[in-house]
């Protein structure tokens, strides 16, 4: 962990705000874009900012230091997301909003062209159509930006399960987005299946 | 750039939401701590509970319990840390070894195995180098002690092609031929002499271990079974397993015979038992019986002379999806774990059009899975399973209820293809085996209180051949089934069997006929007829009356490249559901329409294909299996605990 982190983290641990307020401007904005992008509102996904701080002011003193901080910080994150849906089981609710799309178009960003822009857009609504199961490894790795590690930590699992999980998700996107590549792989049959004899 | 790399950049490069304003004044406010406790040391609050001066009572009572008990246990710890497990993946293995035998050599640094093109391939660990030694290979593979040859099956390369044992040279890939009609491998002895395998009788129905000295052929039967016979690291002593009056016992006994003991204790099924490379234990794979599972464990038991020590000692457990392959020499454990992705599947559909109307939905996710049949009023599916029948939600995949069929299965793992729930709702007919070897199509009542063999037919070596595909007449008075190439009728109330098919001298050679499906107007039954030739295979679906008088043309498959491999009719008889035996799922019209794709499983696995389709009785769903699996490949070390 960073020499600084862990001082902030000590620091807040012997309940100096100062330090606390430093750890809070470093990850808030994260924090908060991760629970914004899973709970497709702005409301929500603020409210569950709060909780997740207020989580962590309260168990600081319980951060053992052997993960990272900020794997430690998104953990919570998830579980007060999780609790969340729990508690709001009954309600459908529409994780996809027209935030992808306005902020693409707004800020075009790598996506060049016309047909770019719209394969993203495509891409992250299909993202978030995922289960859940495959949905937090692409957020966490890939918009979030943790390594195989750190994902695996945050979703308590096995790294494998993430890698394989991520195997699964490009094989539903590539499909999904009408990829004309059809690998010999996906082509190859069971020889027994082709010709069972009767 | 390829679809995968631009997917990948899009998706790292998506844009971050911004945190509105005021959010982080918001949170700040909301710091607020607990009460902060003041933390002493351990060794502080022990001998200074009051936070005073020190006792020197307690002091010297931290030393007796240090010479008294931390000492002592401190051995313990010692032993304990030399029983470090270490379980490693071999990452370098990239292709998939579908066979049971794929080995480590005895210095852990290559592995071996069958693929699917019958290859015989060595990987090397450390490099990931891939070697193939040449092809048509099939069956286990086993090193030799030195590690310079592989012993596989193969063909022979004069003009009869009878099947051999061959060794193949790492080296040159040369094979040298040790012995003609092998049994099914399982073992080569350390100096090279002897082989341990397994011989079975198609007509018989029976298999027994076997070892065979390569030089004088002679060939002395260790049991019967498939026994799973495997040579003490010196080669002096065999180990297998066999079963008698029910219980599942552990043998061994000296090559020439001169000592044989067994284990007679344990409470479960053995299976696998592998030699440490000392020869001072033997591991096994025991599966017991719990409330609503089986339990699958590695255990352990000591060897001393020719003798086993003690009781045995689980080593690792649940190991269910755990296929063992060697206990090398250089103390790897090698195995294979499979990920099962498979399982039953639903497709909704359209009646009226036999189109499609959503993506195929996962019911049920499990490896296999056999044969399955819808209630009739759609609300549950039945599962064939070894040990009786499984009732499942038809809407949620969730498991009703388990029906054990005790007096069903007898000692094979493989139940038969073909379940059927009768019209009435009152029984259910499957093919299989009885615990007195009978095969047949059996029927059974929904709550499993009455199970009786209707037709008794001759089945194949250990339960290989009972395909029967029973299925029930509308007025549930009627069965219809497949047997040796034929399709019989038999009416429930006397179970005598009526022929409905040509003789086979009126039948063209090569030709196949079965897997019938009663028409739903009860005069006939559509089964699947065709002709094994290299390159085209004609495949046709008719329909024969009861009375076996009129045949008529429903489906001929004009694809080429294509085949039928099971199939069902819809309710109303006006289409067809079918699997060729890949991931597609096809509906036909029976009105000589053109057949069309109805369903597809690429997204599954690469290895994932679909076969089993069933109609549902309001017709508005088709279920199918899925069978998939993806395989790692693993060892791991020094696993048993100290002495």
């Amino acid at each position: 962990m960073d020499s600084r982190i862990k001082s902030l983290c000590k620091r807040a641990g012997r309940a100096d705000k100062n330090a606390a307020c430093e750890l809070l401007k470093i990850y808030y904005a994260d924090i908060y874009s991760y629970l914004r992008r899973l709970c497709g509102g702005a409301a929500d996904a603020e409210d569950l900012t709060q909780q997740t701080f207020l989580k962590v002011w309260s168990s600081l003193d319980g951060f053992a230091g052997r993960s990272r901080f900020s794997t430690w910080l998104y953990r919570i994150a998830h579980n007060t997301y999780i609790d969340s849906q729990r508690a709001n089981a009954g309600s459908s609710r529409n994780r996809s909003d027209q935030w992808w799309a306005e902020c693409i178009d707004k800020n075009p960003g790598p996506f060049a062209n016309v047909a770019e822009r719209q394969l993203a857009r495509r891409l992250y609504e299909t993202v978030d159509q995922l289960d859940d199961d495959k949905r937090h490894v692409v957020h966490l790795h890939y918009y979030q930006g943790l390594s195989i590690r750190e994902t695996a930590k945050v979703l308590n699992i096995a790294t494998s399960t993430v890698k394989y999980r991520l195997r699964e998700v490009f094989k539903i996107l590539r499909i999904k987005l009408g990829a004309q590549e059809t690998s010999t792989q996906q082509e190859q049959t069971i020889p027994i299946a082709k010709g069972e004899s009767l | 750039m390829n679809m995968q790399k631009k997917i990948k950049q899009c998706l790292k490069a998506a844009p971050k939401p911004p945190a509105p304003d005021g959010l982080l004044d918001k949170l700040q406010k909301d710091i607020a701590f607990r009460e902060v406790k003041a933390k002493q040391s351990v060794l502080r609050r022990w001998f200074s509970p009051s936070g005073g001066s020190i006792s020197p009572r307690r002091v010297a009572a931290a030393a007796v319990i240090a010479i008294a008990v931390l000492l002592p246990l401190s051995y313990g710890a010692t032993k304990l840390i030399k029983r470090f497990i270490t379980i490693s993946q071999l990452s370098s293995v990239k292709v998939d070894f579908p066979y049971e035998g794929a080995s480590l050599s005895p210095d852990g640094k290559h592995f071996a195995g069958i693929t699917w093109d019958d290859e015989l391939v060595v990987i090397d660990n450390s490099t990931g180098e891939q070697r193939s030694l040449g092809g048509d290979y099939f069956g286990p593979v086993v090193w030799s002690a030195d590690g310079s040859e592989i012993a596989v099956w193969s063909y022979s390369s004069n003009s009869n092609g009878k099947k051999v044992l061959a060794a193949v040279s790492l080296k040159t890939k040369q094979k040298r031929i040790l012995m003609e009609n092998p049994p099914w491998l399982e073992d080569w002895s350390s100096d090279g002499k002897l082989v341990l395998g397994v011989r079975g009788n198609r007509v018989l129905g029976t298999a027994k271990a076997v070892m065979i000295d390569i030089e004088s052929k002679k060939e002395t039967v260790l049991s019967e079974g498939w026994a799973f016979p495997r040579f003490s690291p010196n080669a002096d002593k065999v180990s297998y397993f066999t079963k008698e009056a029910n219980q599942s016992i552990l043998n061994m006994r000296k090559i020439d015979g001169t000592s044989h003991v067994k284990y007679t204790n344990f409470p479960g099924e053995i299976s696998q038992p592998l030699w440490s490379p000392d020869g001072s234990h033997i591991v096994f794979t025991g599966t017991q019986k719990g409330i609503n599972r089986y339990y699958k464990d590695l255990w352990g038991l000591r060897v001393q002379g020719n003798r086993f020590v003690g009781k045995p000692f689980p080593v690792v457990p649940d190991v269910d999806q755990v296929e063992f392959y060697n206990w090398s020499q250089n103390g790897q454990l090698s195995y294979r774990t499979g990920f099962r992705l498979g399982g039953m599947f639903t497709l909704p559909v359209d009646l009226q059009t036999g189109k499609a109307t959503g993506a195929p939905r996962q019911l049920v996710r499990r490896g296999s899975l056999g044969s399955h049949c819808w209630s009739p009023d759609g609300k549950r599916i039945a599962v064939r399973e070894t040990d009786g029948l499984s009732f499942i939600s038809a809407s949620s995949g969730e498991k009703i209820q388990n029906i054990l069929l005790p007096d069903i299965g007898g000692n094979s793992k493989y139940t038969g293809r073909g379940i059927s729930w009768s019209p009435d709702g009152r029984w259910i007919a499957f093919s299989g085996w009885d615990r007195e070897k009978r095969a047949g199509i059996f029927l059974t009542t929904v709550e499993g209180s009455d199970v009786r063999l209707l037709v008794p037919l001759e089945g194949g070596a250990g339960g290989a051949v009972t395909n029967f595909d029973p299925t029930w007449s509308p007025d549930s008075k009627t069965i219809a089934y497949g047997y040796k190439n034929n399709v019989y009728v038999a009416k429930v109330e006397d179970g005598r069997p009526q022929k409905i098919t040509a003789s086979p001298e009126k039948k063209e050679s090569n030709e196949y006929v079965g897997r019938p499906v009663f028409a739903p107007d009860g005069r006939s039954v559509a089964y699947l007829t065709g002709q094994r030739k290299l390159g085209k295979q004609m495949e046709r679906i008719l329909t024969t009356t009861i009375d076996g008088k009129e045949t008529t043309e429903i489906f001929q498959l004009k694809t080429e490249n294509m085949t039928i491999n099971i199939f069902d009719l819809s309710p109303d008889g006006r289409h067809i559901v079918f699997t060729p035996g890949n991931k597609e799922i096809w509906c036909a019209p029976t009105d000589g329409g053109e057949p069309f794709k109805i369903g597809d499983i690429s997204n599954v696995g690469s290895n994932a294909w679909a076969w089993m389709p069933k109609w549902s009785p309001m017709g508005d769903a088709i279920t199918f299996i899925v069978t998939c699996e993806e395989y790692q490949y693993w060892v791991m070390e020094n696993f048993l605990p100290a002495e």
